[in-house]
């Protein structure tokens, strides 16, 4: 399908059809996670007040769990992006995952225990490492050729709607029915529903053509010895490491008291907002100038987030829209751009798998990062860290430059 | 064809989802209405004391519970008649602690993004100073003479699937005009017993008890899943571990006793004890339900909110029991949490 692993821009402008159109099948991918996110985040924005003030739990009880259920996540994502492609079934396994979480929004429904809810949590988060790389996947099977950066974009600004639209959704629910959760736990079960029909109903599975073998695991193993995408993987591990959590930058932006208590969580709905806005402007950048460049410049982005908490003077509103915009602006350039660069490197028969590999580096490099940030902080202050941060990831991004750009002109097996 | 055919059952179901999710909810919120009204009704019909009779005697001050406008508001209930009429105040709080000069209250502030604040109240419950909370209402206390005043929240990630969760407490000193706060517990100085200092990354402060007036103290630190019970000093802002596995505690007015949560080493479930501070002797309270706050002394006995009916119900009645292993708790106000003490 990919001819070559090179961005090629398109050939003379693109015309105006193919600058509108998407394909069927990947508005049909965005409207699943739209109605997924409205879903999932409908329940987010209320789940914290929900556990403590009305069912009157310890929420500290949650994270013992949490570090369990996290390791189990990153193999469940592994094994089930390796399964859809032995049995060439991407769609049956991303059915599997946003069906496993429609059925937690009615578990909230029966669960009021600690136990129970953790368990609920820990099936919701295995929903989510089912679908993601197959569905990713997916996307990139059905984007028309030449416009895969802006297929994702697309689908993520679709899914960041969503986000948006979720709590917004569960704040007028609990205006219309105060304090009755076990009705908003229902209708966020049924935006999971249709968000699942969507996706059965609307989204062809990518079937083999007859005549070709059957893939193997043999493979599917051999992923981990194909050059580029171990490449893209290891520097999405190391970029990974270099990431400060959101959730501490916006710490930072409140230690530098640059917004106040009542104004935070606004930090993360900004975010989301510039992401929702670039993110199909920088898909299609992508499409022409390559993907590389453009994950470079989104961590030059987040290097520029650093700097302003590190040298600004003064705090103020100043400091935290640029924090916001920066990071909106890295979101937009690396979450759909690394997926649609692992989903054109790897083989087509290992597609899946190729954008779980690269999705799980990313997020273990992640994980590793908020432990060493964490424990920078308690060591040497929050200040020092952030500024050793800043050099590594000076130092770093070069040599990833470097070692993406071979990558991008090398040879497709 | 075959993909208008299907597009057509889709939007057919999808279509009856809808319409019967709206139907259900517009049947909720009808059933909702009239319960409002009986709990307005029967509201109307509940004899009210006034605050100003009921401060002139020993009295609670509670979280009024009752079904009805008031829920959610602060009253006052005549210890000499504590299941009898109660005097309502016109301030809502997720928390409350009071004090014969002063008041804690921990309110929620419904928005498009709900935030919640602290506000501090003279004797006479007006307002004197707020404060922005960075999360839900956990815990409030006050010092004897509302010097000072312990709010503990759950700060709370974002995502849904995210479980983390950490704990602010910030200690404000209310002797000067206005309100001061004297810092998250976590930028104090902490050290252990032997006087090395504590530096785990992880731990977390809640759950501020005053001896008496202030500025000492006792609270919760949690680090690395256990649970220490640390002694502090609001003056000098340093903090010393005294035990371990022991939470939300609730120092006794001579200072002798500490009733706190333990582990139950066989459930795992916590477990009320009372400390001996000066041998470190535990004694189990009757106690098995899970009580969610820090109990309270009045005199020689404990009282404590307990959730009733269905968990998500939001219903609590204050209970009360002695410090023995043997006394059985009974309710002393129905309808009620986050009770307080207050003799004029």
């Amino acid at each position: 399908m990919y001819a070559s692993v090179r961005d090629v821009p398109q050939a003379g402008a693109p015309t105006a059809r193919t600058r509108t159109r998407v394909g069927g099948t990947v508005l049909a991918l965005g409207t699943v996670s739209l109605l997924t996110d409205v879903s999932s985040e409908m329940v987010a924005a209320v789940l914290p007040v929900y556990l403590t003030l009305t069912l009157g739990l310890s929420p500290l009880a949650f994270g013992v769990v949490d570090g369990i259920y996290q390791g189990t996540s990153v193999l469940v994502r592994l094994g089930a992006a390796a399964a859809a492609d032995r049995w060439s079934r991407p769609k049956t396994t991303a059915a599997l995952g946003y069906g496993l979480s429609a059925l937690c929004k009615l578990g909230l429904l029966a669960a009021s225990g600690a136990a129970a809810l953790s368990a609920v949590l820990a099936v919701d988060r295995t929903g989510k490492g089912l679908r993601t790389a197959p569905r990713d996947a997916l996307i990139a099977a059905a984007a028309p050729a030449g416009a895969l950066g802006r297929a994702f974009g697309v689908h993520r600004a679709m899914d960041t709607t969503g986000a948006l639209l979720g709590p917004l959704l569960a704040v007028g629910l609990l205006l219309y029915l105060p304090g009755d959760y076990d009705s908003l736990f229902l209708v966020s079960a049924v935006f999971a529903v249709l968000g699942l029909a969507v996706l059965v109903t609307f989204v062809p599975e990518r079937r083999r053509a007859t005549g070709r073998p059957p893939v193997r695991w043999r493979q599917v193993a051999a992923l981990l010895g194909h050059r580029p995408v171990r490449r893209v993987a290891l520097t999405g591990a190391v970029l990974g490491l270099l990431t400060v959590t959101d959730g501490f930058l916006y710490l930072l932006v409140r230690e530098r008291e640059a917004v106040s208590a009542a104004l935070f969580p606004l930090l993360f709905v900004g975010t989301a907002a510039v992401y929702l806005v670039l993110a199909v402007p920088l898909g299609r950048l992508t499409d022409r100038v390559g993907r590389v460049p453009v994950i470079v410049a989104g961590h030059v982005a987040l290097l520029a987030a650093y700097a302003a908490l590190l040298l600004l003077p003064g705090g103020g509103p100043l400091l935290a829209g640029l924090v916001v915009a920066t990071l909106g602006v890295y979101y937009a350039a690396t979450d759909g751009v690394l997926a649609a660069l692992a989903a054109e490197l790897s083989p087509e028969d290992v597609r899946t798998s190729g954008i779980a590999l690269v999705q799980t580096a990313v997020a273990a490099g992640r994980s590793v990062s908020a432990l060493l940030f964490g424990l920078l902080w308690t060591l040497t202050g929050q200040w020092t860290a952030l500024a050793g941060f800043a050099v590594a990831l000076v130092v770093v991004l070069p040599a990833a430059l470097r070692a993406l750009r071979g990558i991008q002109g090398g040879p497709r097996a | 064809m075959r993909d208008r055919r299907r597009l057509l059952a889709f939007v057919v179901v999808a279509v009856l989802a809808v319409a019967a999710t709206v139907a259900y909810l517009m049947v909720q919120r009808k059933g909702d209405e009239a319960a409002a009204a009986a709990a307005a009704e029967d509201e109307a019909g509940r004899p009210r004391l006034a605050v100003e009779d009921v401060q002139q005697v020993p009295h609670l001050v509670v979280r009024n519970t009752e079904p009805g406008p008031s829920s959610g508001k602060v009253a006052l209930v005549p210890l000499d008649d504590p299941s009898g009429p109660r005097a309502v105040v016109d301030v809502s709080c997720e928390r409350v602690a009071a004090v014969r000069d002063g008041a804690v209250c921990l309110q929620s502030v419904s928005g498009v993004v709900p935030t919640y604040r602290a506000v501090f109240l003279d004797g006479d419950f007006a307002e004197i100073g707020t404060a922005d909370l960075p999360g839900i209402p956990s815990r409030a206390r006050m010092s004897a003479d509302a010097s000072y005043a312990a709010t503990t929240v759950f700060v709370t990630g974002h995502a849904y699937t995210d479980a983390q969760f950490s704990t602010e407490t910030v200690v404000t000193d209310l002797t000067g005009e206005t309100p001061e706060p004297l810092g998250n517990l976590e930028s104090w100085t902490t050290t252990n017993a032997d006087g090395t200092p504590v530096t785990a990354e992880d731990r977390n402060f809640w759950g501020v008890t005053f001896v008496g007036d202030g500025p000492d103290l006792y609270a919760t630190m949690g680090t690395g899943g256990v649970r220490y019970l640390v002694r502090g000093d609001a003056g000098t802002r340093t903090l010393t571990v005294v035990a371990e596995d022991g939470a939300c505690p609730s120092v006794s007015a001579d200072g002798a006793t500490i009733v706190m949560k333990t582990v139950d080493p066989v459930s795992r479930a916590d477990l009320l004890v009372a400390y001996d501070v000066a041998t470190g002797e535990r004694t189990p309270l009757p106690e098995g339900r899970a009580v969610d706050d820090q109990v309270t002394w009045d005199g020689d006995r404990l009282l404590y909110p307990v959730a009733r009916g269905l968990a998500d119900s939001g219903e609590a009645d204050v209970w009360a029991a002695e410090p023995t292993g043997d006394s059985r708790p009974a309710i002393l106000v129905p309808d009620a949490s986050s009770p307080s003490v207050v003799r004029p």
